[in-house]
């Protein structure tokens, strides 16, 4: 049968034709299975199950071509980020159009924590960079298969075991072209055992034009360690922001990914999470303040395969004008995870009546001593709610933007770095104004 | 001072006011007692500018202005201020955070210059010892997790902190153990001033051995049908409310 491909199929299969990151054979093979995987798929629509809510092969039209790593000072950086964030102690990494900055950034993590530029890794095939591309255990969809076909850059991450890292990473991608572009990354974490790490990740551009990104993050988080992510995105209102994180929780790992979108064009948060060790918990939350013709996915996959692991995920969605928000959660125990616990809850405010949000929670549950509960619910501003406030004094405007702050509030509270969150919960109020 | 003239006030065209007139001058308490369904808590929401009434005919005026076409945070501004039957909870915003909201929104309002926070706090955390506000209810979220008696005192603190000249006192008395009615009652007195006026909103009596009122107004189907001294209390507490339904029927 022969398939009918559009403009931006096709321009990704030539992209993939030319994208050529220097490596060993075994990643050569890698990078052409998935390219033969995503000309065999294409660009997913509304009729594959997991893409229903978010019909990408309508919503890209072309696509955009990566530019060369473009000039950028510390100075431009830290006036995009904005005083408040880039005041925060990190380790900085600076990927500067999709690629590692080393001038740019603070890769001495310390003791034998390291970081390698992912075209660096798989030049020299270091060995610890092999297991990309395999942290994930179901099949590639085809994005995740583009992105292998694609990545021209990112970064190799290693945390030795029991290093407790004195500051958190602060990855940072930044854009510098002056027209539309892509960037194809992927970041690979070993976190070794009882190693302790914060990340925050933020998406940055000099001069705010559309772009598309494909971000895969692959994380294996070691026995007993300790690892807490907070992304933040504030993308321009036509970039396509497609960002796959895929984890592997050893015994006991505490894994936590909060991720805070706010507006942007079309944006699609996955998350997958397998449980692999026993005892092991993770938390994947977020909040989604989408205003103008946003769109924001969040479809996430917590899989099971362990003893007595934990999961919870609290997502906060704000929609006004024609934001739409999508969220599709399946917890997945596998037989003979018993005492799994786990908790999932979305929520969303509508401000307008042409706002939409699609909720999809699933369970698959194939143990019988499981404790495991969803839900989902959508509302408007609570007319006696704002009645009280105003009978307080508050206007209304203010009384609005208070309760939308309580709404978000509740998700907000997760993120366990008081700076950030003051940063997190700022962001929100500065959009409810703008709205 | 606060006058309702001929006020007709309908719900979903449904008539609860059927023509109200009621003054109540500066330093005067007024108390208006009746039955369940007889309009006092619609009464004590129109003045305050809840939206879902439409008011079909008459007036309300606060010291000479119609405040009709007020919203309720300028209601606040100018001077009145109602106290809640049932507070409500709202989970996320801090006590504290919304105190101080309420606070500098009202000033501004009134054109005085907002607080800083060393002063708000002082200012907040006195009120409240007076009250028995304990200190970590302010650190929550409004009204959640608070007793029936923490939320009335909440509501009589805020009423101490917006500085109001007419107080509505919407059944403060309901869900109120003898002990909590005392120090309510306290909060409330210690508030009279010859300058601020209260109109205190009851099915029971016994809310007025405390807050003792100048005039007690009696409501059945949204009128007022008799009026007279602090005597009259006693009198329904005594006889009920059932006589008053005849004269009706």
């Amino acid at each position: 049968m022969e398939l009918v491909r559009t403009e931006a199929e096709t321009g990704l299969i030539s992209l993939s034709e030319e994208a050529k990151i220097d490596g060993p054979a075994w990643l050569k093979e890698l990078q052409e299975t998935a390219r033969a995987e995503f000309q065999a798929k294409g660009l997913p629509n509304r009729r594959v199950e997991e893409w229903k809510y978010t019909d990408l092969k309508s919503a890209m039209k072309v696509a955009f071509k990566p530019v060369d790593q473009g000039d950028v000072t510390e100075a431009q950086i830290n006036e995009q980020l904005g005083a408040e964030l880039a005041a925060i102690s990190t380790h900085k990494l600076v990927f500067v159009d999709g690629q590692l900055n080393e001038q740019l950034s603070d890769c001495s993590l310390g003791e034998l924590s390291e970081v390698l530029s992912l075209k660096a890794a798989l030049a020299d095939d270091v060995s610890w960079v092999q297991s990309i591309g395999t942290v994930q255990q179901n099949e590639r969809d085809a994005v995740q298969a583009l992105n292998l076909a694609l990545m021209q850059g990112g970064a190799a991450i290693k945390i030795a075991d029991r290093h407790e890292l004195n500051k958190p990473i602060h990855l940072i991608f930044v854009s510098t072209a002056t027209s539309e572009s892509s960037v194809a990354s992927r970041l690979f974490f070993e976190i070794g055992a009882a190693a302790k790490v914060e990340i925050i990740e933020s998406h940055i551009s000099l001069e705010d034009k559309p772009s598309q990104t494909n971000l895969v993050t692959e994380v294996l988080v070691g026995d007993w360690a300790k690892v807490r992510h907070v992304k933040f995105t504030n993308d321009h209102k036509e970039s396509v922001h497609l960002s796959n994180v895929i984890g592997k929780l050893g015994k006991e790992a505490d894994y936590g990914l909060f991720q805070a979108t706010l507006d942007g064009g079309l944006t699609r948060n996955q998350v997958e999470i397998r449980y692999d060790g026993d005892e092991a918990k993770a938390d994947i939350s977020g909040v989604a303040l989408l205003s103008g013709k946003s769109h924001a996915d969040l479809t996430l996959v917590m899989d099971h395969a362990a003893l007595s692991c934990e999961s919870r995920e609290l997502f906060k969605t704000v929609l006004d004008d024609e934001g739409r928000a999508v969220f599709q959660g399946k917890v997945i125990v596998q037989p003979g995870a018993q005492k799994t616990d786990g908790e999932m809850m979305s929520k969303a405010l509508l401000l307008s009546e042409t706002a939409e949000f699609d909720s999809k929670p699933e369970l698959e549950i194939y143990a019988d001593d499981v404790l495991c509960g969803h839900g989902a619910t959508t509302g408007q501003i609570d007319d006696d709610l704002l009645f009280y406030l105003k009978a307080r004094g508050v206007p209304d405007e203010e009384a609005r933007s208070l309760l939308i702050q309580a709404f978000v509030g509740e998700a907000l509270e997760l993120i366990e770095n008081d700076d950030l969150r003051d940063y997190v919960i700022n962001q929100t109020l500065a959009w409810y104004e703008k709205a | 001072m606060l006058e309702i003239k001929n006020l007709h006030v309908e719900v979903e065209g449904q008539p609860i006011l059927n023509g109200i007139d009621l003054v109540i001058p500066d330093g005067e308490v007024h108390a208006i007692m009746g039955p369940n369904g007889s309009g006092k808590s619609t009464l004590s929401y129109v003045i305050a500018g809840k939206e879902e009434y439409d008011i079909t005919e008459g007036d309300i005026l606060y010291n000479g202005e119609s405040i009709l076409e007020m919203d309720p945070a300028e209601r606040v501004a100018a001077g009145l201020f109602l106290a809640f039957q049932y507070p409500i909870e709202i989970p996320g915003v801090a006590t504290m955070t919304f105190l101080r909201t309420a606070i500098n929104a009202v000033r501004k309002e009134r054109e005085q210059d907002e607080l800083s926070i060393p002063d708000m706090m002082k200012l907040i955390q006195g009120k409240a010892k007076d009250l028995g506000v304990k200190p970590e209810m302010l650190k929550r979220g409004l009204n959640v997790g608070f007793s029936g008696g923490e939320k009335k005192r909440m509501e009589i603190l805020q009423m101490a902190l917006l500085d109001p000249g007419m107080c509505i006192l919407d059944e403060t008395d309901s869900g109120l153990d003898i002990d909590a009615l005392r120090i309510v009652s306290e909060g409330v007195n210690a508030l009279r001033s010859e300058n601020r006026s209260m109109l205190v909103i009851t099915h029971y009596q016994r809310l007025l051995n405390y807050i003792v009122p100048d005039k007690v107004h009696v409501m059945t189907d949204g009128k007022i049908v008799r009026t007279g001294g602090k005597e009259l209390a006693l009198e329904l507490e005594d006889a009920g409310y059932a006589e008053y339904d005849e004269e009706l029927a």
